[in-house]
């Protein structure tokens, strides 16, 4: 078995490189060509003894780079020199791929429809694989990054919390000080570990105040990741301890934006949250740890003293090289169980859970990712068999004079070679058209890209993209070659040349024509279930009603600066004094703001006690802490009461607003209003009801929600969501936004700034983008498979003209006729469609990973998509059944096919 | 000829053929294992250069060398280093001897 797929691997190379060498100019080919041949496959058998699989493509990649590399070269210095040598009577000539060219150019509407088809196919696969490649195979920028691990802490208690914060911490916990401390000495695994938590800071004294977003970390990190800095130095020992001058290492970008490249601002102070700090390094852009991040520094002293249940911290470490991560699993285990026996009580169900650092950072997008490139491969697949099937369809009506110059004495060998050249040329040409397609659509797709997509801004063609198309290019033109040369290896000269039709050979054709038709309609299909059942999905999803008005709304983000309006009533004042500049705006309807608006991202919750009609209860609930017109610029109405500001204005002291989940669960009867909770040990008075909102995303349930007011948590609220709403587009004030909180302080920075509607739609980004791609190519798909149907269906109109003349002459009706060939039509289809439906249905588990939640194929979906298709077979049958129903059957029957 | 310095590959190539008369695999594998596997001389980059170098006068074809095996495929060429390609090998390691002498008296290298 292996000696004969060696024996094979070795005919396919040898030709290739035949192929490949007739590209050099004769000059060089008559001196050196045999040498060539002979070098080349003496190397071929080397590689081959090296890995015996691969050896054999390893030397046709190679031939093929180092020929586009130097033949161009040769060419060249042969014009040079001028020589013209006579024409060699060996195998490699350029007659040879003239003659392919010529031939294609003879056929422009078959060589247009492989051109365009493997177009659109290596472009959309090109594409895809930029995506993949930039995403997920490009190296991280450190080195041997495949030794980094990151680790969390585990509580199995959570695991069936009732709070779903708690359940999502199950796995993935925080670390405390004092844990760090300890998986920093206990551990053999490691090199070394660090650790990390999120930073935001805002910079004041440069300019406008502007948030600067990175990590707190301990030195340590640094030698994790090995980076160095590209100025100054990174933090050590000196920085890490308690009472240590603070410090910070910003980005290059913050460097070059804010600093304006200063290299004196190394060692100088800076004011980050109103304290000085000294900047003592600047990273190089390619330093995004932990994602993304212009500053970096090192954790606080308040911090380092917290206990060991004040969790905050995540760690990053480096494996001692040849430690595989079961290996440091273990370790890790005997540390957790010496760190129980030492904390006794403390750390009963907290264990670790240790992955790979890379594999965090991908993510989920790794499984969308490959189901896309499958999807787009697909496609390919389906372009392959079309343009065999053209070329096999082109080979049948060049039998004549393919047997004529095979009666002229071209070997069978010969006859194959020009169509693995015609074949090769298309392909070559096809792939670069394919290639300049991406590059052209690679722009505008970036703009569609979900802004959650890791790496996303590092898309770009290179080197592993070419090779990719290259790669793809040469297995098509391998797919689509072998098809037509098998038949062709048979060609017998001598049914072609007396006449006869051969027809036992026809009906056969026609039965492997027609069953590669119906893999392309049942590939098709499969795909246009699943684009079918994403889009369905994607609506339900957009139509979810939720709650509020996100049109004509503008929103940002603006957080008080740690250590400033720490006094009770400032915060409230400082915004009341911006709301108030914003609502003298012409256009302005209402102002307010929260301390986490929906589809901002923020959230919070807290627990509450109260009476309700079962009894005594505490419950977790979500908390908002609202200011001004908040309800009414959110357009969130108002069920039963008032809102917190009217209840305030009326001498309520401490109103809340509820939603109408914890209403309705609690107080089913008499409604909520007037009725007590407690917060922190002070009684709130609930004065109204509000709507349920979507709070984090579209698919996110409803659960009881408390809005409280910023005039009483006033400290609670230092960051509100602002929500502006106007009669006027609400990108015109943007600017008017920024004037007003710069107007009261222009040491508060304001961020995010975006209408509404766009940070609700940016939540379903992620599988807009997949949908659309996903159609893209199931509509691609379709496309291709109705020209397989149509050209299939014309080919053996032609073939059976004689036939069809004869049933004709008999009496049969052009109907009939026309009947019969659209039956061909759609039975092709209807086997697809049967097929296409096991596929679809085995593919649909795959989705989910583009999608949460999608549901299994339902009948409305299988319906939809089979009229679809069927309707297109249809469409694709007519014009071959048209051109059958005008036979002539006097000169059908007269001339020979 | 001697006033441009050599192309590496050419360089490499009369160094290969100096001690001994090769075929075209041999200069291949004997200039990959000398520069250990920097310089790729794969069979178009080679024989390109071959046939340049053979105009040139620097090297020329031999048939049948004394040396070669007696198994050894007939089909198969070996180069010989001329007299003229033998100067401008030695031209060139002088001129490249020149190179280091100054590097090293600036303390580029020790």
């Amino acid at each position: 078995m292996v000696g004969a797929t060696q024996g094979l691997g070795a005919r396919v190379a040898k030709s290739v490189v035949q192929q490949i060498l007739s590209v050099y100019p004769p000059s060089l080919r008559q001196r050196h060509g045999r040498e060539m041949f002979s070098h080349f496959m003496e190397m071929g058998r080397a590689f081959n003894r090296q890995a015996p699989r691969t050896g054999w493509i390893r030397l046709i990649v190679l031939a093929v780079l180092d020929t586009a590399r130097r033949a161009p070269q040769e060419w060249l210095a042969d014009r040079h020199t001028s020589r013209r040598s006579p024409r060699s009577g060996w195998r490699f000539e350029p007659g040879n791929w003239r003659r392919a060219f010529r031939v294609l150019r003879r056929r422009p509407g078959f060589t247009a429809a492989c051109l365009l088809t493997l177009t659109l196919g290596i472009g959309a696969n090109t594409l895809i694989f930029t995506l993949v490649n930039g995403v997920l195979l490009r190296p991280m920028p450190y080195d041997e990054s495949d030794r980094l691990v990151v680790m969390w802490q585990t509580n199995e208690n959570w695991r069936n919390a009732s709070n779903p914060t708690l359940r999502a911490f199950a796995d993935r916990f925080p670390l405390s000080y004092p844990v760090y401390r300890d998986w920093t000495e206990l551990p053999r695994a490691f090199q070394s570990l660090g650790t990390y938590a999120g930073l935001k800071v805002v910079l004041t004294g440069r300019g406008p105040a502007t948030t600067l977003y990175g990590a707190r970390l301990t030195h340590e990190v640094f030698d994790v990741l090995r980076v160095q800095p590209l100025l100054g130095r990174t933090f050590n020992t000196s920085d890490d301890r308690v009472g240590a001058e603070r410090t910070a290492v910003i980005s290059e970008g913050a460097w070059r934006t804010v600093f304006g490249q200063d290299t004196s601002v190394i060692g100088s102070p800076v004011l980050l949250d109103g304290i000085a700090t000294r900047i003592v390094g600047v990273m190089p852009s390619s330093f995004t740890f932990p994602d993304g991040g212009d500053i970096w520094a090192p954790i606080e002293d308040a911090d380092r003293q917290r206990p060991r249940d004040s969790q905050f911290l995540t760690a990053i470490a480096r494996l001692r090289g040849g430690w595989t991560i079961e290996r440091a699993r273990e370790d890790m285990e005997r540390v957790t169980r010496a760190i129980r026996t030492a904390n006794v009580g403390d750390q009963d169900n907290v264990g670790f859970n240790m992955q790979w650092y890379e594999a965090t950072v991908v993510g989920d997008v790794r499984g969308a990712l490959f189901v896309l490139l499958g999807a787009v491969g697909v496609v390919l697949l389906i372009g392959c068999v079309n343009i065999a099937n053209l070329f096999l369809v082109q080979a049948r009506s060049r039998e004549h004079e393919l047997a004529v110059r095979a009666a002229l004495g071209a070997s069978r060998w010969r006859l194959v070679q020009d169509v693995w050249r015609e074949t090769w040329l298309i392909t070559g040409l096809g792939g670069a058209l394919g290639v300049g397609l991406a590059t052209v659509t690679l722009q505008p797709m970036l703009g569609l890209l979900p802004r959650a997509l890791p790496g996303r801004a590092e898309l770009h063609m290179d080197w592993r993209v070419l090779a990719f198309a290259v790669a793809s290019c040469t297995v098509v033109a391998l797919v689509v070659s072998l098809i037509p040369m098998m038949r062709i290896a048979r060609t017998d000269p001598s049914p072609a040349l007396s006449g006869s039709r051969g027809g036992s050979t026809r009906r056969e054709s026609v039965r492997f024509h027609g069953m590669l038709v119906v893999t392309e309609v049942a590939l098709a299909f499969s795909l246009v279930l699943g684009a079918m059942l994403l889009a369905r999905e994607l609506r339900g999803l957009l139509s979810t009603p939720i709650g509020f008005e996100p049109e004509g709304a503008l929103t940002a983000r603006i957080s008080l600066p740690d250590n400033t309006r720490t006094q009770d009533g400032q915060v409230m004042d400082f915004f009341r004094r911006v709301a108030d500049e914003l609502q003298a705006l012409p256009g302005v309807l209402a102002v307010g703001g929260s301390s986490s608006s929906p589809f901002s991202g923020s959230n919070s919750s807290t627990t509450i006690q109260f009476q309700s009609e079962a009894g005594q209860d505490t419950l977790n609930v979500a908390r908002e802490v609202v200011f001004g017109g908040y309800f009414a610029a959110l357009g969130l109405p108002i069920l039963q009461g008032q809102t917190t500001t009217s209840a305030l204005a009326e001498g309520a002291s401490r109103p809340v607003v509820v939603n109408r989940n914890f209403a309705e669960g609690f107080w089913p009867d008499d409604g909520p209003i007037g009725h007590t909770i407690t917060y922190r040990g002070e009684p709130y008075t609930i004065a109204g009801v509000v709507a349920d909102v979507r709070h984090v995303n579209f698919a996110d349930s409803f659960r009881p929600r408390v809005y409280f007011p910023l005039e009483i948590l006033d400290q609670d609220g230092r960051s509100q969501n602002i929500i502006v709403r106007a009669g006027v587009p609400p990108v015109t004030l943007v600017s008017s936004l920024r004037d007003a909180v710069y107007s009261v302080d222009r040491d508060v920075p304001v961020e995010s700034i975006a209408s509404l509607a766009d940070q609700v739609s940016q939540r379903a980004a992620s599988p807009r983008f997949y949908t659309l791609l996903i159609a893209a190519f199931a509509g691609l798909a379709a496309v291709l498979a109705l020209v397989g149907i149509s050209g299939v269906l014309s080919y053996s109109v032609v073939q059976r003209r004689a036939e069809i003349g004869i049933r004709m002459a008999l009496g049969a009706s052009r109907i009939a006729i026309l009947r019969a060939v659209v039956g061909r039509g759609i039975t092709l289809a209807a086997i697809g469609l049967v097929l296409g439906l096991g596929l679809g249905a085995a593919g649909t588990r795959a989705l989910t990973l583009l999608m949460d939640d999608v549901r299994f194929l339902t009948p409305s979906v299988l319906v939809a998509a089979t009229v679809l298709l069927a309707g297109m077979a249809v469409a694709a049958s007519a014009v071959p059944a048209l051109r059958a129903a005008r036979v002539d059957p006097r000169t059908a029957l007269t001339s020979d096919a | 000829m001697s006033r441009n310095a050599l192309k590496p590959q050419w360089f490499h190539i009369l160094l290969a053929l100096a001690g001994e008369d090769r075929h075209g695999y041999g200069i291949m594998t004997e200039v990959l294992s000398r520069t250990g596997g920097t310089m790729k001389l794969w069979p178009g980059v080679l024989y390109g250069s071959l046939r340049r170098m053979v105009d040139a006068g620097l090297i020329r074809e031999v048939v049948n060398p004394s040396e070669a095996p007696p198994d050894d495929n007939k089909e198969r060429r070996y180069y010989r280093i001329t007299a003229r390609g033998r100067r401008a090998l030695t031209e060139e390691a002088e001129r490249m001897a020149q190179y280091v002498a100054i590097a090293r008296e600036r303390s580029v290298i020790t």
